[in-house]
């Protein structure tokens, strides 16, 4: 098999390490400061980088060590956790009664980084366990278990309880049942 | 993450997986909206930069 020039596949790569980056400083300018600086880093160490092997986990793996020491020398929190990664979400509305993309990223923000990162890469981004582990560093089981308790905290946050109907706790699942819009609120 | 993480993690692997797959589709439908963001010039810019540096050398 023949593989491509890393330095022609970066390119592939800018949307998802945006999406990843977005989803840790939970801040759209900051997401792009910080995938400037791994893209410039991973250029200078790209004879690191073993060819055939996966180079979008490669990235993600330089992206978050970025935001971790970074996060240790600013120890200043990036934030605005409700507004703008919500905002940047929040573009469509939701018309065909699935769980409004606001709700759920306002409750994704709130989530503790390690449980958001484990949630992106397993949960969004389709890495196995095993290579989301090898991107930050932790056994795979604790990987599963920061899923696990992510999921389960959001769960709670959507109000999507074992003793209530799903469909029923989402508002815009029983205005299009009921077959009336949702008043803003 | 100093806390002890086993009390409940057992019981989150028996969690409904209806509840579970929900919302792993929601997080990959906001992941997938996040993917539709146009990038940036800025970072193809960068890129160029970066390829003719390493040209010029």
């Amino acid at each position: 098999m023949n593989h491509r020039d890393p330095r022609d596949e970066i390119v592939d790569h800018l949307p998802a390490m945006r999406a990843f980056a977005l989803s840790l400083t939970r801040n759209s300018a900051a997401a792009d400061d910080l995938v400037q600086d791994t893209v410039v880093k991973a250029w200078s160490n790209l004879d690191k980088f073993e060819v055939g092997t996966n180079l979008r986990a490669w990235l993600f793996t330089i992206l978050r060590n970025t935001f971790y020491s970074g996060r240790r020398k600013s120890k200043r929190e990036v934030s605005d956790p409700d507004g703008a990664f919500a905002a940047t979400l929040a573009s469509k509305p939701d018309h065909d009664g699935r769980l409004a993309l606001r709700d759920f990223s306002v409750a994704f923000a709130k989530l503790p980084d390690e449980q958001r990162e484990a949630l992106i890469l397993v949960g969004a981004s389709g890495f196995s366990y095993e290579e989301a582990a090898e991107t930050c560093g932790v056994a795979i089981g604790t990987i599963k278990s920061r899923a696990n308790r992510g999921r389960q905290a959001l769960i709670k946050m959507l109000h999507l309880r074992d003793d209530e109907e799903m469909e029923l706790t989402d508002q815009a699942t029983v205005a299009v049942l009921a077959g009336v819009g949702l008043s803003p609120c | 993450m100093n806390r002890t993480t086993t009390e409940s993690d057992a019981g989150y692997e028996n969690a409904d997986p209806e509840r579970t797959e929900y919302v792993d589709a929601n997080l990959r439908r906001a992941y997938n909206e996040m993917l539709q963001e146009e990038v940036p010039d800025r970072f193809t810019d960068l890129l160029k930069q970066l390829r003719e540096q390493d040209n010029a050398q």
